[in-house]
């Protein structure tokens, strides 16, 4: 093939997986905008399936809106550092909110802060005020149990991003006592070396 | 220049163009989802609460809504809630749903797709074919089955899972059955917000949306002269609409599948 068929053949393949996934993608985030989430979830899921990395992302805040948060912390990736920006970082704490993972859940907002708009930070800074009435006092052992029977059973279920998610949680909470109550556990599990 | 570099040249241009669209076309699509979801963005309902049981998880809503009841073409499928936890309804996946005659004909529990179901059912059924429509499930796949009718029988529409039988119209053309095939996410479950108290499960009727119910545009089937008996309508008998549990899904994120149905 001489070069010019070589260059068009790469043209058409070049061309042939972006707008499929833009398609999608746009589909998505109509569907989104109308609350129609069952929907919006399937565009992202596939525009994910043809290359689109960012419907991760996307897929999560849906998720959120469907009131499955666990779902949506796979989608995101985890909890762990700064999203792609201060919008789906918020989409991200209220998922970890949704989770009782109130610690995670508050880094996450506290990371929202000025980097998003006013409404996202209001509701950034009522969300914290929430979850500082909960911190307010240290938890229970009862409520670290809780935490890593959560971390547990989603290793159990092969779910490591949940299961280093409610340990992590487990592990700063525990920090939060005097006696820091099952922290090794709680740490050793946050980073995956428990069996 | 050479002809041939010439060719190459131009080819570059149509690259350029073509990711230069293409990257048009994405950053719209991001845009509209981040508009998106700042004006859906709202704070959580429902106070915070340390967990405090003894016996972890001993609050966690297990409980998968009962099936649905099969809609009317028109109406989605009810979901159910009951004990403490919050019953989910797993979603159909519509999309990419069997093609019959050009609708798509997804089985599932959605309204949208109920109602795309029906939509396929006319398209497809002929001038006899009944509608189908799409069956409640829990989890897994579910498919909605329709047939269409054959040539001077009145055919009725068949559903998975029968939970009405639709007696079909005047005998006639012949139409193209088709399967629709669905797929289910799995139905995920939601933490009670009172661990460590038992509460009594208490039943909430379903709310059941009505859908669109776009219609069908019918195609005029073949009649095969003399061979037509008159058309005497079957009337189906329905049974007590009974919500059959379906095979619940597994528990974890399930990708959700396209499951293309054979196409006519």
């Amino acid at each position: 093939m001489n070069p010019s068929g070589i260059l068009l053949v790469a043209s058409l393949i070049l061309t042939a997986g972006g707008p499929g996934a833009d398609e999608h993608l746009l589909a998505g985030a109509h569907a989104f905008r109308e609350a129609r989430y069952a929907e919006a979830l399937v565009e992202f899921r596939v525009a994910q399936e043809l290359g689109a990395p960012e419907s991760g992302d996307y897929a999560g805040a849906t998720l959120v809106k469907l009131e499955r948060p666990l779902e949506a912390i796979e989608a995101f990736g985890g909890l762990g550092g700064p999203g792609r920006d201060a919008l789906t970082d918020y989409y991200r704490a209220v998922a970890a909110y949704d989770a009782r993972l109130y610690l995670a859940a508050d880094r996450l907002l506290a990371m929202v802060g000025d980097r998003s708009g006013p409404k996202i930070a209001d509701q950034a800074a009522r969300l914290r005020s929430r979850i500082g009435s909960v911190l307010a006092v240290p938890p229970v052992p009862a409520a670290i149990d809780w935490y890593l029977a959560q971390c547990a059973e989603q290793r159990g279920l092969k779910r490591p991003i949940l299961s280093r998610a409610y340990c992590q949680e487990a592990a700063e909470q525990a920090l939060r006592r005097p006696d820091h109550y099952r922290l090794s556990e709680a740490q050793a599990g946050a980073v995956g070396t428990l069996p | 220049m050479t002809k041939s570099w010439k060719y190459a040249v131009a080819a570059a241009g149509l690259i350029a163009a073509g990711r230069g669209s293409a990257q048009e076309a994405g950053a719209a699509a991001h845009q509209a989802m981040h508009d998106a979801m700042h004006a859906q963005a709202t704070t959580p309902e429902g106070a915070p609460a340390m967990p405090d049981h003894a016996t972890p998880g001993a609050m966690m809503g297990n409980h998968q809504g009962m099936p649905g009841m099969a809609g009317t073409p028109a109406n989605g499928a009810a979901p159910a809630q009951h004990g403490a936890g919050q019953a989910a309804m797993p979603k159909g996946m519509p999309h990419h749903g069997a093609q019959g005659a050009g609708m798509h004909a997804a089985g599932a529990n959605h309204v949208d797709a109920a109602n795309k179901a029906a939509m396929g059912a006319a398209m497809g059924g002929g001038p006899n074919g009944g509608g189908a429509r799409g069956p409640a499930m829990m989890g897994g796949a579910s498919s909605g089955t329709m047939m269409g009718s054959g040539a001077g029988m009145d055919t009725p529409a068949m559903q998975q899972n029968m939970q009405q039988m639709h007696p079909g119209g005047m005998p006639g053309g012949s139409g193209g059955g088709m399967m629709g095939g669905g797929s289910g996410t799995p139905g995920t479950t939601t933490p009670g917000s009172m661990p460590g108290t038992t509460m009594p499960g208490t039943m909430t009727p379903g709310t059941t949306t009505p859908g669109t119910s776009a219609p069908g545009t019918m195609t005029p089937g073949t009649p095969s002269p003399g061979t037509t008996p008159p058309g005497t309508t079957m009337p189906g008998t329905p049974p007590p609409a009974t919500p059959l549990p379906g095979t619940p899904a597994p528990i974890g994120p399930t990708a959700p599948a396209p499951m293309p149905g054979p196409h006519h």
